[in-house]
């Protein structure tokens, strides 16, 4: 069972430091391009997240489904508006996926003779996907922020979320200043967590 | 009490144990300060965490199918790309059907991989063979990188193969120098291929392949044409091929590695 497990997650997980997904600049490069078989990788590769997000706020399968249904074709549709350069496609999917709940918990609770609404109970306590769900929204939302940090950002971050290493194992191992570590420590820091954080407002 | 200085905060939400008594005491009751941790906390987390993609749920079968046809998707894409993911129909089965339905994602995973893999569809492989070496070259970067860091003469360039879905075989790859000549030795914990095995090195984006020969046992070693360049070709992989006469790489792996060189 553990050696299956791990074949499974091995796409999205090779080796440390972790890949947050299989997804490449490539598939990124398709999708914009208009390559069907992307969006179909997309699908692959994503269909199942959008779908947990969903379910866990919306507290159905039927609306789940019709949530993911709405991503993809919305993520399509859009795709001239998909800039590589400002968010990748698992962060750009994670958003509209984002908005797209927002959306179907809205008409439903317009909508209160319909039997989804009776049964719009969200699910705060994670029991539909787990708290994996949210992790794994994160991670796509951070999908090669580390490599865009650039250097020595990127190298300092890697030892210290990878390696567990402290600001002065760090400080040592670079041969860069104490307060230099410190400082990009303190921006890398609040530039992941604002990518975190602005991911509805920026779709 | 001033709040906490951000350089200090940033370390107390990577874990390292910097902060004094009063730091502590501070982050208990001043809100603004246990707000910012806590997002910089969650950053951390998102980075850190290895979460399982088999506490997901699928979609239902016919959500793909709205899809292709709202946006008329080309006929080849028909099929819902999960499907491979998803347990054949009885029909299909060479195995008596199992007493229950797999619920789960990893369980449905492994119940596709206990009917063989010879009848998993190649349609999407090639694109995420690409996929899946840029995951590798990633990993392989910040390996690289810290060995480097660590020793000025490069060690005994090696990798830990592992199994792509549907396998569960796992193995070695060695280089050494023997006479002037280089040799990969590749190491397998079992023979799961339904065609033959062939070993592969890779170029990180894929532009290039080099076939190393046919591997017909568990354990063998392979002559590294002289003048191929390992930082070029770091990927070890080794490949189910089909009796077809295809010179090409299948698209499918059953095991891939990241050379430390």
């Amino acid at each position: 069972m553990e050696a299956t497990r791990y074949a499974a997650v091995w796409r999205e997980q090779p080796l440390a430091p972790p890949a947050a997904s299989a997804w490449t600049a490539e598939l990124d490069a398709a999708f914009a391009g208009g390559d069907e078989n992307a969006l179909a990788e997309a699908y692959r590769q994503f269909a199942p997240l959008v779908h947990t997000l969903a379910a866990r706020s919306l507290g159905n399968r039927a609306g789940a489904d019709d949530v993911t249904q709405e991503v993809f074709i919305r993520a399509w549709r859009s795709r001239s508006t998909f800039d590589p350069s400002r968010a990748r496609l698992p962060a750009w999917i994670v958003g509209i996926t984002r908005n797209a709940i927002a959306d179907a918990r809205s008409s439903s609770i317009k909508d209160l003779r319909s039997v989804q609404a009776a049964q719009l109970a969200a699910d705060p306590d994670g029991t539909v996907g787990g708290p994996d769900a949210d992790l794994l929204a994160d991670r796509l939302l951070l999908h090669d922020e580390l490599e865009r940090l650039g250097e020595p950002q990127g190298s300092i971050m890697r030892l210290a979320f990878f390696d567990d290493l402290t600001h002065d194992q760090i400080s040592r191992r670079l041969e860069l200043p104490l307060g230099t570590v410190k400082s990009h420590i303190r921006r890398s820091l609040q530039h992941l967590r604002r990518r975190l954080e602005v991911d509805s407002a920026a779709y | 009490m001033p709040h906490i200085d951000p350089d200090l905060l940033s370390l107390m939400a990577l874990g390292e144990p910097v902060a004094s008594e009063a730091d502590n005491e501070h982050l208990r009751t001043c809100s603004a300060c246990a707000a910012e941790h806590a997002a910089l906390r969650r950053a951390v987390d998102a980075a850190r965490s290895q979460p399982d993609p088999g506490t997901l749920t699928q979609p239902s079968a016919g959500v793909w199918t709205a899809i292709h046809r709202e946006l008329a998707l080309d006929e080849s894409l028909a099929a819902d790309p999960l499907e491979p993911e998803r347990p054949r129909e009885p029909a299909e089965q060479q195995e008596p059907k199992e007493a229950q339905e797999p619920t789960s994602l990893a369980d449905r995973r492994s119940a596709s991989r206990t009917r063989g893999t010879g009848t998993a569809p190649r349609r999407n492989t090639a694109l995420w063979l690409i996929a899946a070496a840029a995951a590798v070259v990633i990993a392989a970067a910040g390996i690289s990188w810290v060995v480097t860091q660590q020793s000025q003469t490069p060690p005994l360039a090696a990798a830990r193969l592992e199994p792509l879905a549907n396998f569960a075989t796992t193995g070695t790859a060695e280089v050494v120098e023997r006479g002037g000549e280089r040799e990969l030795t590749v190491e397998l914990s079992d023979q799961e291929a339904s065609g033959y095995q062939e070993v592969w090195l890779i170029k990180p984006d894929l532009s290039g392949l080099v076939s190393l020969g046919v591997m017909d046992s568990r354990s063998a070693t392979f002559a590294i044409p002289p003048g191929l360049n390992l930082a070029e070709y770091p990927i070890v992989d080794v490949s189910d091929e089909p009796l077809d006469g295809n010179p090409a790489h299948s698209g499918v792996s059953i095991v891939r590695g990241s050379l430390s060189l």
